[in-house]
C-alpha cells in the first residue's frame, strides 16, 4: 500500500480517537445524572458533649450492667434472674434512671451547680424472705455504684405488700404450665372434640385485676386458638378458668372456677363429666385459618409507591444520645420502663417552655359477659409502656427517613435488653400551611409559611393494643402530646345469648368486639417565664347591651371572663362539668403588650368517660375523675399512678385524688394533669386492627401572650410576594428555588430491623 | 517511516476507536448505576386534565368559559338593553350578580347515574338585581339547557315563598366604591384638622381605607353600616392598623348621591357627624391619641423578617400520581367523587364512592359565620354571614408548596360574579396524596407468634381556601383508605382589630400599641347527604353505661360493670343535638341491612369542634344563623330544603330567607333518603401570636365519618401498601418487605415543575 494513504488514514485515525474521547470525557460531565441528596442520619448519634447535660437519659447499657453487678453483689447469693425466678424467690425486677430532684436539676442546667448524682431506681422482689415483700431501692453514683438506700417506706408511707407486686414473665409461663400439665389434662375428650385440641393450639390471656378484693391473686384466663402468624385476640373458644396463684409455691395453686357458655363449674373435670354424659351443650371453634380474616398479611400484590417524605437539604434536626436540637427547639426525650414516654427542660428559642411533659398512665375498662372481659381493667403501666415498645418499622411507624433511637430496658430479667430503634425522631411535613394570607384588598401580596413540626414517636404494643405515642414541637412555640390506638381489640366469646350484643358488636362467627374505654393520663410540669405560675381561667359570655348610638335597640355582645383560680380545688375540673375555653398557665411577667405570659392547655378528647365512684377500683383511677386538674408540684407527688395499683387495685397507697388538698396556686411551681378518654364500641372495622382514625386524644399547649408576637415570622422559611414581583425566581421566592434544591435522589437508608 | 510500522500503529488506532465507540455506547445506556434505572422520577401533571370520557358524568362539574359566556349572552338578549355590567351598577340598575350551575335534583341525577335514565338537563342559576323596576326585586332565574339555552324561568317564588325585597341583596363592589366616594370625597374633608392632628391626613385621606362590617342595621329594611377606618400599609394587612374612627353610612338609598353619614365614633365617643366631630374638636373637646401610621418594620409585615434557609422536608411521588383529576372527577383506585365549589357556600363534593359503592351524595360547606365583641361598634354589632360575601367567589390562588405541597394537582376555578365576562382564579383548588407519617395501622407480635404487620397511611386531600376579608379560611376535604372521610375547617389569615381604648381589654387582648384584637367565634355549617348503603337510612345512638351488678362467680361482690347502650332516633327532634349539650358518642346513619355479622351497615359521624355556647336565642338576628343552635341535626332530605342558609340573610337577618331551624319539625327520619347538619367552631380570643397572622395550629375544627359495621372487616386490608413480616423472614428483602424496595424503587430525584402562581387579578 501506498505510505502516503496509509499516513493519512493515521492521521484520520487520530483526529477520530481525539474526537471520541473527547466526547466520552465531556457526556460523563453532561449526562443528566441528577446528585443525590445530603444524607439523612439514620440512627441517633451518641451523647458526645460533656456540656451538654444528660441528667434526663435513660440509663446506658453499661450503667445498666454497672448496677445489676452492685446490686448483685450487694443482695447477697439467695438472688436469682427475674427471668426463671419463682414467687418464692428474690429477684432483681427492673433497674432505670432514678429521675434527679428538680431543684437540684434547674441548679446545675440553670445556674452552674454541679448536677445532682446520677442514680438508679431498682425495684427488688423479696419473695425468699419470711415477709415477702417488694423493696425500692435507689443505688448510685452512676457510673461506678457505691451505696444503695432502701426508699420503698419514702416514696410509699410503708412497705410494698408481696402480692402487690407486677407479675414476672416467670409467673405467667408458671401459670400455663399448671393448666397445661394440671388443669386441661382433666378434660382430654372435651378439648380435643370441641377445640380440636392437640396440645400446642390454645394459649391463655389474662384478665387483670386478679381479683376481688385486696391480697387476691386469682387471675380469670381466657383460652384462645393459637395459631402462628395470626393474632390470637380475634380467637377466643369460649373457656375460662379462675387460677387462684396467690401461693408462693405453684404446687399449691389452684383453679377455682371454670366458665363455658355462661355457665359456671367446679373444674374441667366436672366439664368433662357433663359432656361425656351428653348434658354439656357446646360450640365447636375451627383453628383460624393462616390467611384468615386475623391475619395481618398483605391481601394485595404491592402496588404503585406511596408519597414519601423527603428532605432535601438533610435533616435540620440533630439527635444525640436523648438530647434532640432543631433550630428552634430542644429536649431530652427519656422512655422510662413503665410510665413510657417523657420529654424534658423543653426550650423554645433557648427559653425554657417546660420541666417535663409525660405519659403517666394508659387505663383501658372492659364490659363483656363472660368473666375474664368483664373484669378487665389494665392499667398498662405495670405491664410497662416502655418495655412494651418494640422497633419502629421505617416507613410504616415513621416516615423512611427518620432517625431511629435505641433504647436499653432491664426489667423482668437479668440482662439489659435492647430495643432496637424503639424510638424515632423526624421533621413532618404536613402539607399544610403553618399561616398564609392573600390579600386582594388595597395591597396585593400573599404571605404564608409552609407547616412542619418535629415528632418524637414510640410505640408501645401492650397485648393487643398499639398505642402510638407522639411529641410533636410546632414552629410556633406550640407543644402538643397526642396518642392513637390501633393492633387488636380484645374479644369475648359470643354464646349466643340475647344479653352478649349488649357488650359490643359481633365482629366474627362467634366472636364479640368487647366494650372499652380507653383513658389516659398525661403530666405537664410547664415553667412558664419562670417557676412561678398562675391559673388565669378565661372564656366568653353574651351580654345584652344597648346600642350605644341606637339606645332603643339591644344587642347580644360577646364579653370576655377572666378569673385567677387561687386553689387546687378551684382548678380540678370533673369530666362533664364545663372547662374554661381558655385555660392557662402565666408568669407574673408580661409580654410587651401588658398581658401576662401565659401557655393555654388546649384539650383533644371527646366527653371522657370514668368509672362510678362508688366502684372500690375507683380510688387507684382517681386522676380520670377530672379532664384537667392543677397542682402545686412536689417531689412526692411525682407519678398519679402506680405499677403496684394492678395487683390491689382496692387500696392504692397514694391516689391521685389526694394531691388536690385546696393549696395555694398563686405563685407557685404548678403542674397540669390531662386525662383525654373515649368510648370504643368494637366493629366490624376493627378487625383485624383498629385504625388510628379517630383514635386519637391528647392535648397541645400553645403560646398566650407568650411572645409579643407571632415567633414564626423569623423562620426562614417565610414565602412573601408583591403583585407585580416574579415569583418564579428564587431570589424573589424561596418556594421556586425547591426544583433546583429537591432535584436530588433521596438518601433512603437501607431498611434494618431486628426486633422480632 | 517504514511502512510496517505504520499499518502496525494504523491497526492500533483502528482498535483503540473501537474501544472507545464501545465505552461510549455503554455510557450512554446505562449511567454507570443499574442498567435502565430512571434517575428522574415520572412527571406529575401539574394541573388537571380536561374532562374527555363522555361516559363519566358531569352533572356536577361547575360552569365552563363557555357555558358562563352563553348564559350571559342569553340573559342579555332576554333581558332586554337596560341590563347594566354589574361592575358599573347602581342600585337604580338591572344588572346581573351572579351566574353558577343549578344543581340537578337528586332524583334524576340518581336516576342517570344509577339507572342509566338520560342526564337531567344542564342549568345555570342566575341571580339578577332589577334595580330599574318601579318596585326593585332581586330574582333568581333558571336558564337552560346548556350549553346552549333556550329557556329562563324565574324559579324566585319557588325557592323564597316570595319576591325577594331588594334591601336583601349582596353589597357590590361598585357601591362600595360609591361609599368610598362618599366618606373620601365628601365627608372625610369636614374633619381635615382633626384628621390631620391624629392621623396623617393626605391625599383626601386616600392612605387610610375603609372595612365593611355587617350586619347593616338595627332592624330588617335597614342597609346602614358601620365602617372602620386603618391605615393603609403597603404591602401588609390593613386589619391591625385601626386609626380610631368608625362611620355609620346608610345606604339604602337607590341613588347614591343621598346616601349620608348617621353617626361617628371617634376613639371612644360618639358624634352625630363629621362636622360636629370637628367642632368639637377645635373646642378643644376631643381626647386625641395620635397613631403612628409607620408600619414599616416591626412584624405588621409579611415579609421575611430572616433570609431563607434549607429546603423545608416535602413529599415526592417516585412512581408518579396515584390518583387522577379529569375535569371535576378526582378517582384513584379506592375513591372516586366530583367536585365542585359553589360561587357563595363553597367547596362541595357529589356522588363520594368507596371501592366503587357510593356512600354519600353530597357533602357540601353551607356557611360560615363570624360573631363578635368589642367596645367600639363595628366590633360589637359585627356578625359576619360569609356565604353572603361567598367561600367560593373569595377563593384565592393556592401557592404551590405552602399551601398544598409542591407536587400537588392545581385545578382553575371560573366564573361569573359581578360582571359580565367570565373570569378565573388560577389554581383554586388543590388535589394531592399526602403521606401522613403515622400508621393507619400497626401490631408488633412478640409473644406466641412473632410478626409486625401494618400500613402507612396515605390520605387524598381535596382542599381550597377562602380570604374574606382578613381571614383565610383552608377547607379540606380527606379521604381516608378504609372509607373514612374527614372534613376540616383551618383558619389563619389577618384577625379583626380595633382601636384600643377604655375598656377595651373586656373584650380582647392587646396586641399592639393601640390595637385591640377583637374576641370572636367561628362557626362553619356542613351538610352531609349520607346514603348509607341506600337511599333508606335510619340514625342509631349508642353510648355506654355503668350498671351495678352482682359479680356471677362471687355474688357476695359487687362489680360496676361497663355495658352499650343502643337507641334508634325516630324524629328529627330527637335527632337535633343542641351545643354545648352531651350528644350520644356513638351516632351514626345506617340502612336496614346487615352487614356478615347481622349488623346494620352505618357510617357515624365523629365531630371535633371545640365550640361553646351559640348566640342566645333572645337576640333578634339569631334566626338568620339558627343553624349554629345545633352541633348536628338529621333532617328528611329536601328538594326545597337544599341549603341550611342564604345569602340573603346577611343584609335582613332578623327577616331571615332561610332559617334552618324550619327544617325540624317532627318529621320521621326512620327509612327516610336522611341529610345530616353539621356544626363545627371555636371561640378565638386573639393574642400577641396572632400578630400578623393567626396560625393554623390548634385551630383546626371538622368532623368525621366513619364507617361502623358497613364493612365485614376493615377494606384497608386490600390495600397496596400493606406490610407484614415474620420474625423467621428476612426483613431486609425486598420480595418479603415492600420497605426494603424503597432504597432502589424510591432513588429518583423527583420532578419538580417550575414555580408558577395564579396571580392577584382574575381574568
Amino acid at each position: 500500500m501506498n505510505l502516503k494513504v496509509v499516513l493519512v488514514f493515521l492521521a484520520l485515525s487520530l483526529i477520530t480517537i481525539f474526537a471520541l474521547a473527547y466526547v466520552l470525557l465531556t457526556s460523563h460531565g453532561g449526562t443528566s445524572q441528577p446528585p443525590r441528596c445530603p444524607a439523612v442520619s439514620p440512627s441517633a448519634q451518641p451523647w458526645t458533649h460533656p456540656g451538654q447535660s444528660q441528667l434526663f437519659a435513660d440509663l446506658s447499657r453499661e450503667e445498666l450492667t454497672a448496677v445489676m453487678s452492685f446490686l448483685t453483689q450487694q443482695l447477697g447469693p439467695g438472688l436469682v434472674d427475674a427471668a426463671q425466678a419463682r414467687p418464692s424467690d428474690n429477684c432483681v425486677f427492673s433497674v432505670e434512671l432514678h429521675l434527679p430532684p428538680k431543684a437540684a436539676a434547674l441548679a446545675h442546667l440553670d445556674r452552674g451547680s454541679p448536677p445532682p448524682a446520677r442514680e438508679a431506681l431498682a425495684i427488688v422482689f423479696f419473695g425468699g424472705q419470711p415477709q415477702p415483700n417488694v423493696s425500692e431501692l435507689v443505688v448510685g453514683p452512676l457510673p461506678h455504684p457505691t451505696h444503695l438506700r432502701d426508699v420503698t417506706v419514702e416514696r410509699h408511707g410503708g412497705p410494698l405488700p408481696y402480692h402487690r407486686r407486677p407479675m414476672l414473665g416467670a409467673e405467667y409461663a408458671q401459670m400455663w404450665k399448671h393448666l397445661k400439665e394440671v388443669e386441661l389434662p382433666k378434660a382430654p375428650v372435651f378439648l380435643a372434640s370441641v377445640f380440636n385440641y392437640n396440645g400446642s393450639t390454645l394459649a391463655p390471656l389474662h384478665a387483670t385485676p386478679s381479683g376481688l378484693r385486696s391480697g387476691d391473686r386469682a387471675t380469670w384466663i381466657a383460652l384462645y386458638h393459637n395459631i402462628s402468624g395470626v393474632g390470637i385476640f380475634l380467637h377466643p373458644v369460649g373457656l375460662e378458668l379462675l387460677l387462684d396463684h396467690r401461693a408462693l409455691d405453684p404446687a399449691h395453686w389452684a383453679v377455682q372456677r371454670v366458665f363455658y357458655l355462661g355457665r359456671y363449674y367446679a373444674d374441667l373435670g366436672q366439664l368433662e363429666w357433663e359432656f361425656k354424659a351428653g348434658r354439656l351443650e357446646v360450640v365447636r371453634v375451627p383453628l383460624p385459618l393462616p390467611n384468615g380474616a386475623s391475619s395481618l398479611k398483605s391481601r394485595a400484590s404491592p402496588g404503585p409507591l406511596p408519597p414519601l417524605h423527603f428532605s432535601p437539604q438533610g435533616s435540620q434536626y440533630s439527635v444525640q444520645g436523648n438530647l434532640v436540637a432543631s433550630s428552634l427547639w430542644t429536649f431530652t426525650f427519656g422512655h422510662g420502663v413503665f410510665s413510657g414516654m417523657r420529654i424534658f427542660d423543653i426550650r423554645f428559642k433557648g427559653e425554657r417552655v417546660a420541666y417535663e411533659v409525660s405519659v403517666q398512665e394508659c387505663v383501658s375498662v372492659y364490659g363483656a359477659d363472660s368473666p375474664k372481659t368483664m373484669m378487665t381493667r389494665y392499667l398498662d403501666s405495670s405491664y410497662g409502656l416502655g418495655r412494651h415498645s418494640r422497633g419502629l418499622v421505617r416507613g410504616v411507624d415513621c416516615p423512611y427517613q427518620s432517625t431511629m433511637v435505641d433504647i436499653h430496658i432491664l426489667v423482668g430479667t437479668g440482662a439489659v435488653q435492647l430495643l432496637p430503634g424503639a424510638v424515632c425522631v423526624f421533621e413532618e411535613a404536613q402539607g399544610l400551611p403553618l399561616r398564609r394570607h392573600h390579600n386582594h384588598l388595597e395591597s396585593h401580596f400573599y404571605g404564608g409559611l409552609a407547616g412542619s413540626a418535629l415528632v418524637v414517636r414510640s410505640v408501645s404494643s401492650v397485648g393487643n393494643y398499639d398505642y402510638i405515642w407522639d411529641f410533636v414541637l410546632h414552629p410556633n412555640g406550640a407543644l402538643e402530646g397526642r396518642v392513637h390506638a390501633t393492633g387488636y381489640i380484645n374479644t369475648a366469646f359470643l354464646s349466643g345469648g340475647e344479653e352478649s350484643l349488649l357488650f359490643g358488636n359481633r365482629v366474627g362467627e362467634r366472636v364479640l368486639g368487647a366494650v372499652h374505654t380507653h383513658a389516659f393520663h398525661f403530666k405537664l410540669d410547664l415553667d412558664v417565664a419562670g417557676l412561678k405560675n398562675w391559673v388565669v381561667a378565661e372564656d366568653v359570655v353574651f351580654k345584652p347591651v344597648a346600642a350605644p348610638w341606637s339606645p332603643e335597640h339591644q344587642l347580644q355582645r360577646p364579653q370576655l371572663t377572666r378569673q385567677v383560680l387561687g386553689r387546687e380545688d378551684l382548678t380540678a375540673f370533673s369530666l362533664g362539668n364545663p372547662l374554661p375555653r381558655y385555660l392557662s398557665l402565666a408568669s407574673n411577667q408580661t409580654n410587651a403588650w401588658g398581658h401576662q405570659r401565659g401557655y393555654r392547655i388546649q384539650i383533644h378528647s371527646p366527653l371522657g368517660i370514668h368509672m362510678p365512684l362508688e366502684s372500690d377500683m375507683e380510688r387507684a383511677l382517681s386522676w380520670g375523675r377530672y379532664q384537667l386538674v392543677v397542682t402545686r408540684r412536689k417531689e412526692e407527688e411525682s407519678q398519679s399512678s402506680s405499677i403496684y395499683y394492678q395487683n390491689d387495685i382496692w387500696t392504692p397507697t397514694m391516689a391521685f385524688a389526694d394531691f388536690i388538698n385546696n393549696e395555694t396556686l398563686l405563685g407557685e411551681d404548678l403542674v397540669a394533669w390531662v386525662t383525654a378518654s373515649f368510648l370504643h364500641i368494637p366493629h366490624a372495622e376493627d378487625v383485624p386492627n383498629t385504625v388510628t382514625l379517630g383514635n386519637r386524644v391528647g392535648f397541645l399547649l400553645r403560646p398566650y401572650n407568650f411572645f409579643d408576637e407571632d415567633p414564626s415570622i423569623f423562620s426562614p422559611g417565610s414565602v412573601y410576594f408583591e403583585k407585580g414581583q416574579d415569583t418564579g425566581l428564587c431570589s424573589v421566592n424561596p418556594v421556586a428555588c425547591i426544583p433546583h434544591l429537591a432535584t436530588c435522589v433521596p438518601d433512603m437508608p437501607l431498611f434494618f430491623y431486628q426486633d422480632l | 517511516m517504514n511502512q510496517k510500522t505504520t499499518l502496525v500503529l494504523l491497526a492500533l488506532a483502528v482498535i483503540t476507536i473501537f474501544a472507545l465507540v464501545c465505552v461510549l455506547l455503554a455510557g450512554r445506556g446505562g449511567d454507570g448505576g443499574e442498567p435502565g434505572q430512571p434517575l428522574h422520577c415520572p412527571a406529575v401533571s401539574p394541573s388537571a386534565q380536561p374532562w374527555t370520557h363522555p361516559g363519566q358524568s358531569q352533572l356536577f362539574a361547575d360552569l365552563s368559559r363557555e357555558e358562563l359566556t352563553a348564559v350571559m349572552s342569553f340573559l342579555t338578549q332576554q333581558l332586554g338593553p337596560g341590563l347594566v355590567d354589574a361592575a358599573q351598577a347602581r342600585p337604580s340598575d338591572n344588572c346581573v350578580f351572579s351566574v353558577e350551575l343549578h344543581l340537578p335534583p337528586k332524583a334524576a341525577a340518581l336516576a342517570h347515574l344509577d339507572r342509566g335514565s338520560p342526564p337531567p338537563a344542564r342549568e345555570a342559576l342566575a341571580i339578577v338585581f332589577f334595580g330599574g323596576q318601579p318596585q326593585p326585586n332581586v330574582s333568581e332565574l333558571v336558564v337552560g339547557p346548556l350549553p346552549h339555552p333556550t329557556h329562563l324561568r324565574d324559579v324566585t317564588v319557588e325557592h323564597h315563598g316570595g319576591p325577594l325585597p331588594y334591601h336583601r341583596r349582596p353589597v357590590l363592589i361598585r357601591e362600595y366604591l360609591d361609599i368610598d366616594q362618599l366618606i373620601f370625597d365628601r365627608e372625610l374633608p369636614q374633619a381635615a384638622g382633626l384628621l390631620h392632628h391624629c392621623c396623617f391626613y393626605k391625599r383626601q385621606g386616600r392612605n387610610l381605607v375603609t372595612m365593611t362590617t355587617a350586619p347593616r342595621g338595627l332592624q330588617s329594611g335597614d342597609r346602614a353600616t358601620w365602617f372602620g377606618l386603618y391605615y393603609n400599609i403597603s404591602g401588609a394587612g390593613f386589619f391591625l392598623h385601626p386609626v380610631g374612627l368608625e362611620l355609620l353610612v346608610d345606604h339604602k338609598a337607590l341613588d347614591p348621591a343621598r346616601w349620608t353619614i348617621q353617626k361617628v365614633f371617634f376613639q371612644g365617643r360618639y358624634y352625630d357627624s363629621l362636622a360636629h366631630l370637628e367642632d368639637q374638636f377645635e373646642a378643644g373637646l376631643v381626647n386625641v391619641v395620635l397613631v403612628p401610621d409607620n408600619g414599616t418594620g416591626g412584624s405588621w409585615s409579611l415579609k421575611s423578617q430572616v433570609p431563607p434557609g434549607p429546603a423545608p422536608p416535602l413529599q415526592f411521588l417516585p412512581q408518579g400520581p396515584r390518583f387522577s383529576v379529569q375535569g371535576s372527577r378526582v378517582s384513584s383506585s379506592l375513591w372516586t367523587f366530583s367536585f365542585g365549589l359553589g360561587a357563595f357556600s363553597g367547596p362541595r363534593i357529589f356522588d363520594i364512592r368507596f371501592q366503587g359503592e357510593r356512600l354519600a351524595y353530597e357533602i357540601s360547606l353551607q356557611e360560615a359565620l363570624a360573631i363578635y365583641g368589642g367596645n367600639s361598634p363595628a366590633a360589637m354589632l359585627t356578625r359576619y354571614i360569609d356565604g353572603s360575601f361567598g367561600m367560593g367567589k373569595y377563593s384565592t390562588p393556592l401557592t404551590r408548596g405552602v399551601d398544598c405541597p409542591y407536587l400537588a394537582t392545581y385545578v382553575d376555578w371560573h366564573f361569573l360574579l359581578e360582571s359580565h365576562t367570565p373570569k378565573t382564579i388560577r389554581d383554586a383548588i388543590c388535589v394531592f396524596e399526602q403521606n401522613q407519617g403515622l400508621p393507619l395501622r400497626r401490631h408488633h407480635s412478640d409473644f406466641y407468634s412473632h410478626y409486625f404487620g401494618g400500613l402507612a397511611e396515605t390520605v387524598l386531600i381535596l382542599r381550597s381556601v377562602s380570604t374574606l376579608l382578613n381571614y383565610d379560611y383552608l377547607w379540606d376535604m380527606v379521604f381516608h383508605p378504609n372509607g373514612a372521610i374527614e372534613v376540616r375547617l383551618h383558619a389563619t389569615g389577618y384577625i379583626s382589630s380595633a382601636f384600643l381604648f377604655g375598656a377595651a381589654r373586656r373584650y380582647g387582648n392587646q396586641v399592639r400599641e393601640h390595637t385591640l384584637g377583637t374576641v370572636h367565634t367561628h362557626s362553619a355549617h356542613f351538610k352531609v347527604d349520607l346514603d348509607v348503603g341506600g337511599l333508606e337510612n335510619w340514625v342509631w345512638a349508642e353510648d355506654m353505661t355503668y350498671v351495678p351488678t352482682a359479680v356471677p362467680w362471687s355474688p357476695e361482690h359487687q362489680m360496676q360493670r361497663l355495658q352499650v347502650t343502643r337507641k334508634l332516633l325516630e324524629t328529627e327532634e330527637q335527632a337535633a343535638f343542641p351545643l354545648g349539650g352531651t350528644p350520644p358518642r356513638y351516632v351514626y346513619l345506617a340502612s336496614n341491612h346487615s352487614n356478615k355479622w347481622g349488623h346494620p351497615r352505618g357510617y357515624r359521624i365523629q365531630l371535633l369542634s371545640f365550640a361553646g355556647e351559640p348566640l342566645p336565642q333572645n337576640s333578634s338576628l339569631e334566626r338568620a344563623f339558627s343553624w349554629g343552635r345545633y352541633q348536628l341535626a338529621v333532617t328528611q332530605r329536601k328538594e326545597e330544603e337544599p341549603s341550611s342558609t342564604s345569602i340573603y340573610n346577611q343584609n335582613d337577618p332578623r327577616a331571615p330567607t332561610v332559617d334552618f331551624a324550619d327544617f325540624i319539625n317532627n318529621e320521621t327520619i326512620a327509612g327516610e333518603d336522611l341529610v345530616a347538619w353539621v356544626t363545627a367552631g371555636f371561640l378565638h380570643i386573639p393574642h400577641a401570636e396572632d400578630v400578623p397572622n393567626t396560625v393554623t395550629v390548634g385551630n383546626a375544627v371538622g368532623f368525621f365519618l366513619r364507617p361502623y359495621n358497613f364493612f365485614d372487616q376493615d377494606p384497608s386490608f386490600d390495600s397496596a401498601d400493606s406490610v407484614y413480616f415474620q420474625g423467621n423472614q428476612d426483613a431486609g428483602a425486598c420480595e418479603v418487605n415492600p420497605l426494603a424496595c424503597l432504597p432502589q424503587s424510591a432513588a429518583c430525584a423527583p420532578d419538580l415543575p417550575a414555580f408558577s402562581h395564579g396571580g392577584f387579578s382574575h381574568n
